[in-house]
């Protein structure tokens, strides 16, 4: 049944803006898709591996400023967004190998002031406004874009199935669960830790290149704001932690009640979003996908799950 | 708003030093040294440090740990509202400067290495020591960045803190 939901979402997303051509609903799922990615990678990692990453923003930043300069300097849009995530990856590889070694706390500040040295190093670098140039504003289309974030989002959340279903993923979990206990039954603890974390920092590194792709003009500082981190962090937790469908639910929901509430409340929509957050982790600490998850606990003939992703938390 | 004070300055010697600042520190001076007492002359003072060590001997032995929890948190974010306070009183503020001055708490604990009282002020000014070095040297917006890099080295170099001991 989930696997007709996810085939009839993707259609749904594919037909979106052939159907509805409003640019301000192509937009709004185009920034819908982007949250998918940005949260789905963080997941990948925080979620199916335990190790919460608050420095994710670098690696969008290092995806959006590679793959944009590379392209407005000629090079096809394909290579420069595979350039930028490679770069991701690449610097994925260069955090992550000296601070996975590192625990808990220590880990998720340790990446939270890498992002900051790298943001503020841009910010004094860059400090001009990336904008299209004109030729670039002439030919510009919406479509394309929608369609590669659709890919870039599709492909993620591939990533987070085949973690839930494959040996490495299973390998992740028992070191999300019990690094020591883990070891001890032969599960190399830093090398899948490592491995989640080079995947997560290539898709994020993929959406920034998309965002890169897609924005008429934004300063390259803001692709490293730690705001980035932040909200898909949210968007998991809103959603559901170590779930493959928590992350699209949670950015969903969020990228939605957002824009809504923009609309309604103006100036204020940050403390009311704020607020409705408080709620959802309160009564709902399996977040968005446990609303389902206890839907089906009342049919008839279904037994409750085993265990409550809210578990997961409290290794964090 | 400038009140009467705000501009006055003490001599100590060759360094003339800003009256506010001089009593920032004073504050600070007594906001810890209440904190040391606390945690070392009271009941709950030591409920909290052997809940910090080991909060499943520390239940057994009759501590009431969330509450425990809940009396630290809340000492700690009192301990955030003097900081605060002091910060209005010679520097720039907005609803913004949040993560920044969290960052600069993370950085200092670290650098100290958790729990350690007396490293931590040792490490905070080691910290303004070498923000200031660092803006004079490169240039002010550099300041935050070596206060960082200088984290991530300890971080990976020396795990426990300058001052704390190894696990």
């Amino acid at each position: 049944m989930r696997r007709a939901g996810a085939v009839v979402g993707g259609v749904a997303l594919l037909v979106l803006p052939l159907v509805l051509r409003e640019p301000a609903v192509v937009n709004w799922a185009f920034l819908v898709l982007l949250s998918v990615t940005l949260a789905q990678s963080w997941n990948l990692l925080g979620g199916f591996g335990g190790q919460v990453n608050l420095g994710l923003a670098a690696f969008f930043g290092i995806g959006a400023l590679l793959t944009r300069t590379l392209w407005l300097g000629g090079v096809p849009v394909g290579v420069a967004l595979a350039a930028g995530c490679a770069g991701s990856v690449l610097a994925g590889f260069l955090v992550g190998a000296p601070s996975l070694r590192l625990r808990g706390p220590y880990f998720a500040i340790g990446t939270l002031a890498m992002a900051e040295i790298l943001r503020i190093v841009v910010a004094t670098t860059l400090p001009e406004v990336s904008a299209l140039p004109s030729r670039a504003i002439a030919t510009y289309h919406l479509l394309p874009r929608y369609y590669l974030i659709l890919l870039v989002a599709a492909a993620t959340t591939l990533a987070a199935w085949w973690l839930s279903h494959a040996r490495f993923g299973l390998g992740l979990a028992a070191v999300r669960e019990d690094e020591l206990v883990a070891e001890s039954v032969g599960v190399n603890a830093f090398r899948h830790k490592l491995l989640a974390f080079l995947l997560s920092a290539g898709f994020a590194g993929a959406a920034g290149g998309v965002f890169g792709y897609y924005h008429p003009s934004f300063y390259p500082q803001f692709a490293f704001n730690p705001v980035w981190t932040f909200d898909s962090v949210l968007m998991v937790f809103l959603g559901g932690i170590g779930t493959v469908w928590g992350p699209v639910l949670g950015a969903a929901f969020f990228v939605t009640v957002r824009e809504v509430l923009a609309l309604g409340f103006a100036e204020v929509h940050v403390l009311v979003f704020g607020i409705l957050f408080i709620l959802v982790v309160l009564l709902l600490p399996g977040g968005l996908v446990e609303i389902g998850r206890s839907l089906r606990r009342f049919a008839p003939g279904r037994t409750a799950p085993g265990r409550h992703p809210a578990d997961l938390v409290g290794r964090v | 708003m400038t009140t009467a004070y705000a501009g006055r300055v003490v001599p100590l010697g060759p360094v003339v030093v800003p009256l506010t600042r001089l009593w920032s520190l004073g504050v600070a001076f007594a906001a810890l040294g209440g904190l040391h007492l606390f945690l070392h002359r009271t009941d709950l003072g030591r409920a909290i440090r052997a809940t910090a060590e080991d909060w499943e001997a520390a239940s057994l032995m009759g501590v009431p740990v969330r509450r425990v929890y809940r009396t630290a948190f809340a000492l700690g974010s009192a301990l955030a509202g003097v900081a605060g306070a002091l910060v209005t009183v010679s520097d720039a503020i907005s609803p913004a400067i949040g993560l920044g001055w969290t960052l600069k708490a993370l950085i200092v604990v670290v650098l100290a290495g958790l729990g350690s009282m007396f490293g931590t002020f040792v490490a905070g000014i080691l910290l303004g020591m070498a923000e200031s070095v660092a803006a004079f040297a490169f240039g002010g917006v550099f300041r935050e960045v070596v206060g960082l890099v200088l984290f991530l080295v300890i971080l990976l170099l020396r795990p426990q803190g300058l001052f704390g001991r190894s696990p």
